[in-house]
């Protein structure tokens, strides 16, 4: 397959037989596809939380969309990201899907940090 | 008498297309004079000025830009205003590899309320303010 530039397609993946007929075509995905994290816009919540004991600053990063936003928030609220990895950028669906795998059950503190 | 306490976490908005700037201990007219500055500088369309808490403001720029560029541009800011506060945090965002601001309340502080905006709002401005009604709304 070879890429072609359509004047109603844009950029599309084009194959054609050995006399350059037209066989089949697909579109190219846009960049942005291959980057989701790139440019999305998250909501991060962070601030000092404890699991067992201690306090250590912590901070989910959940980009997607509003609704599934809104639900991982509220779950946020509960499981704080465990303490191997302390700053998690997640898909807010994938973190409702398996919020235990990024975090455990714990509290969060009123306590000052920076952004 | 006894302090409430809150145990929530602090709900911000991040990305790395928007440029944001973080002032700390600065006047407003010099917020305002750093934020004209740099959008007539850099081409950024429009600015809209948050004001986080007394002294405290934010800044966020229209004009959707590469996160090297947003780099240089919040940088460049922070150089020249000599602000410490904007130092410490464009390193903090630079260290994260995206830039946040803060939506929602933060202990006695208020969530930050818009009180200046100047030039286009119709980029990332408006984008920031779709999901800062999203974040309070969670909040």
């Amino acid at each position: 397959m070879k890429s072609e530039n359509w004047r109603n397609r844009g950029k599309v993946f084009v194959s054609r037989d050995e006399h350059g007929r037209f066989k089949t075509w697909r579109a190219v995905p846009a960049q942005s596809a291959f980057r989701s994290d790139y440019g999305a816009k998250s909501v991060a919540i962070y601030g000092y939380a404890s699991i067992d004991w201690g306090r250590r600053s912590r901070r989910y990063e959940f980009h997607g969309n509003g609704r599934d936003i809104f639900r991982a928030v509220r779950l946020a609220l509960r499981i704080v990201p465990k303490d191997e990895n302390r700053y998690v950028t997640v898909s807010a669906r994938e973190f409702l899907m398996h919020p235990y795998r990024y975090g455990k059950e714990g509290y969060w503190i009123d306590k000052e940090i920076e952004s | 008498m006894t302090r409430k306490l809150s145990r929530k976490p602090i709900l911000g908005y991040t990305d790395r297309t928007t440029v944001k700037l973080d002032f700390d201990g600065e006047l407003f007219r010099k917020v305002k004079y750093w934020a004209d500055r740099a959008m007539k500088h850099f081409r950024l369309g429009g600015y809209v000025i948050l004001k986080s808490s007394r002294d405290h403001y934010h800044v966020v720029f229209n004009k959707t830009e590469s996160w090297e560029r947003n780099t240089q541009i919040i940088a460049w800011v922070a150089l020249l205003s000599r602000n410490a506060g904007l130092k410490k945090w464009v390193l903090m965002q630079c260290i994260k590899g995206a830039s946040t601001l803060r939506v929602s309340s933060k202990r006695e502080k208020a969530s930050p309320r818009i009180v200046f905006s100047e030039g286009k709002q119709d980029q990332e401005i408006a984008t920031f303010k779709r999901w800062r009604r999203l974040i309070k709304k969670v909040d």
